[in-house]
């Protein structure tokens, strides 16, 4: 055997799995609404992140831009919600961000969860938002994501999103408004059509 | 048998691939202020941040795998004793992408295998050009380190996201951030170019070893074949020196046979017969001519060989060694009865002087003991020539009889000579040294049958 032919077949290997992604990728259009057609959320605002990544953080960003009055506060418990008319959490799962918060996963599921629960009980409007798109796509944001749509009053995410036909099953089966966007800074009008 | 370096290499290995597993968990503070600035760039729309955490996020990548994929390669050249052979690679490969799946289970990072064996590819066609010299194992790492820098890169081009690369927690981040700030281009333009200079500079740098390393063999080549130029040149005056001595010896023929004329003449001449006393110097003359005439011809002639007892010999040899300078003591042991040997005196006691000087020089001057002993072995007679000197290095046993070498910036033909003559004789010779303690020289002569 020849000394380059193992480099040749890991080239090859690697070639294929860049191109696999693209092979698997559902070329299936789906038609969405655009934004509400009414708004649904108040202010003042809490942003909050499921999972600690660190771009959940844009959220709050957006809401500065858009002059929405709110505070991110990505640690938020149930708790902290008296203050607020709107829960808005932004999903998308860090290994490093959430130990950095000295959780683990299934705390980090609690402690949304318990939110959830609390917001609802509030008759609170929540906005999930998912902004990653399928950058995101591991196993733990797909269980918070499918955890927490049923408390959800609107749904925002990106059409590239991972598991995408399972999760507008699972969104259209809560009768949950939603709408998909192809750029993270599109999410910005359907964002803030939730409040105005 | 492994070598103690490469077991010593193949344990720094097993701790390198250790070692690597924790130094997530051991520079999470890292983790951490990188998380946080990332965060904090967004918030305030810095760009200079995020680029400053893109550095810190490569620089420690590439640690992390530099410890691994070095661990790895020095594991799979213990397991394998080689780095040439396809096994070698495979066990490579076999270990980084095990140590990257061990990675991705313990702290849930998603780091892709695609890369890796895109980087595995590259790095495996270039070694194969890297020299296997002394500063192998740096170059190698240079390399590693260029082309992990390279393709560490990659994660963080967002337009590569679709085929699966930069699939990390940071990746993720630092290109969603980069999205949200610039729109990608900030990462897609800097970091493509940033990919392309490392790689460039990691083949350059592998051409340039690479083409050293040619020059430095072909100095070598023209370096070795100098010194055999010299050697050559060396060997050609001593074979002039040689011949001029062996047509002077025979020039002494003449003179010798017109002295035993002359001799003869005068004893014929004048009747010397009645003087006892001048009979008696007229005999010695005539031995003595004799013993001269039968010395020239035994210089001349090889195969010119008479039986003699061990004794004579080695009193032959001892007479021209000059011990007088010297703290060497020598003893001789010679064993009853010892059989006649066939030999050419002038060249087998040369041949045993050259062994005893050089037990001698070894001394450089210190003190210490030779002892020959000779004893028969069945129908051999065996020379055992032992000194306790400094002995002789185990990679140079072999090497001795080759005409040539030498350790003492000689001529080397010495011992290549002693083994000439004692194989012309039908002998054969061995040598046996322990550094520091001896070197002992067994020599095998056939003996005469016909005791003494």
């Amino acid at each position: 055997m020849n000394k380059y032919n193992v480099a040749i077949i890991c080239l090859v290997v690697a070639f294929y799995l860049f191109f696999y992604p693209s092979l698997q990728l559902s070329s299936q259009h789906i038609n969405v609404y655009p934004n509400l057609p009414a708004p649904l959320g108040k202010e003042p605002i809490l942003f909050t992140s499921a999972g600690q990544a660190a771009e959940n953080s844009i959220l709050s960003n957006f809401a500065n831009q858009l002059h929405l009055e709110g505070d991110y506060r990505p640690r938020a418990l149930a708790s902290d919600l008296y203050d607020y008319e709107t829960l808005v959490i932004a999903i998308g799962y860090s290994q490093n961000g959430v130990l950095n918060t000295g959780r683990n996963f299934q705390k980090e599921q609690k402690r949304t969860i318990t939110l959830l629960k609390e917001a609802k009980q509030r008759d609170m409007p929540i906005l999930l938002v998912q902004i990653a798109g399928k950058n995101r796509g591991n196993q733990h944001t797909q269980e918070l994501l499918l955890s927490s749509v049923p408390y959800a009053s609107y749904f925002l995410g990106l059409k590239n999103m991972n598991k995408r036909t399972e999760m507008i099953e699972k969104i259209s089966s809560n009768n949950i408004p939603y709408t998909l966007v192809s750029d993270l800074n599109d999410l910005k009008t359907p964002f803030n059509s939730f409040f105005r | 048998m492994r070598s103690k370096s490469l077991v010593v290499a193949g344990i720094i290995g097993v701790f390198l691939i250790i070692y690597g597993q924790l130094f997530p968990s051991m520079s999470q503070d890292w983790s951490f202020y990188m998380l946080n600035t990332i965060e904090k760039s967004i918030q305030t729309r810095d760009n200079g941040a995020l680029l400053i955490i893109s550095f810190s996020y490569v620089a420690r990548y590439v640690i992390l795998f530099f410890i691994l994929y070095l661990g790895s390669f020095l594991v799979a050249n213990y397991v394998t004793n080689e780095q040439n052979n396809v096994l070698f690679q495979i066990i490579f490969i076999f270990c980084t992408l095990g140590s990257i799946f061990l990675l991705n289970q313990l702290y849930v990072e998603y780091i892709p295998f695609s890369l890796h064996l895109l980087l595995l590819s590259f790095l495996l066609f270039l070694k194969n050009y890297l020299p296997e010299q002394r500063y192998y194992y740096l170059t190698f790492s240079i390399v590693l380190i260029l082309l992990l820098i390279s393709f560490q890169w990659l994660n963080l081009i967002p337009a590569l996201s679709a085929f699966n690369i930069g699939t990390d927690d940071f990746a993720i981040a630092l290109k969603i951030a980069d999205k949200f700030l610039t729109g990608e281009r900030l990462f897609n333009t800097l970091f493509t170019v940033l990919f392309v200079v490392f790689s460039l500079i990691a083949i350059i740098f592998t051409i340039l070893v690479h083409l050293f390393n040619m020059q430095f063999i072909t100095l070598k080549k023209y370096q070795r074949q100098e010194v055999e130029l010299k050697e050559t040149r060396v060997a050609l005056v001593e074979s002039k020196v040689y011949q001029e001595i062996h047509t002077l010896v025979h020039d002494l023929k003449t003179p010798l046979v017109s002295v035993d004329g002359l001799l003869s003449l005068i004893e014929m001449k004048y009747p010397i017969r009645e003087d006892e006393k001048m009979q008696d110097y007229f005999n010695r003359l005539d031995r003595s001519i004799r013993k001269m005439n039968d010395m020239i011809s035994e210089i001349l002639y090889e195969d010119i060989k008479k039986a003699i007892t061990v004794d004579e010999l080695l009193r032959y040899v001892t007479s021209h060694l000059s011990l007088d300078d010297q703290k060497v003591t020598l003893s001789i042991k010679l064993e009853d009865h010892l059989p006649l040997i066939q030999v050419n005196k002038i060249r087998f006691a040369r041949a045993i002087s050259n062994l005893l000087e050089n037990a001698i020089l070894s001394f450089k001057g210190n003190s210490g003991n030779i002892h020959i002993h000779v004893k028969q072995i069945k129908e051999v007679v065996l020379f055992r020539i032992r000194d306790d000197g400094p002995g002789i290095n185990e990679n140079h046993l072999n090497k001795i009889w080759k005409e040539g070498f030498s350790t003492k910036n000689s001529t080397g033909i010495g011992l290549s000579f002693v083994k000439r003559v004692i194989e012309n004789h039908g002998g054969n010779i061995s040598v046996k040294s322990n550094v520091g303690k001896y070197t002992q020289m067994e020599i095998f002569l056939p003996a005469v049958q016909k005791e003494v």
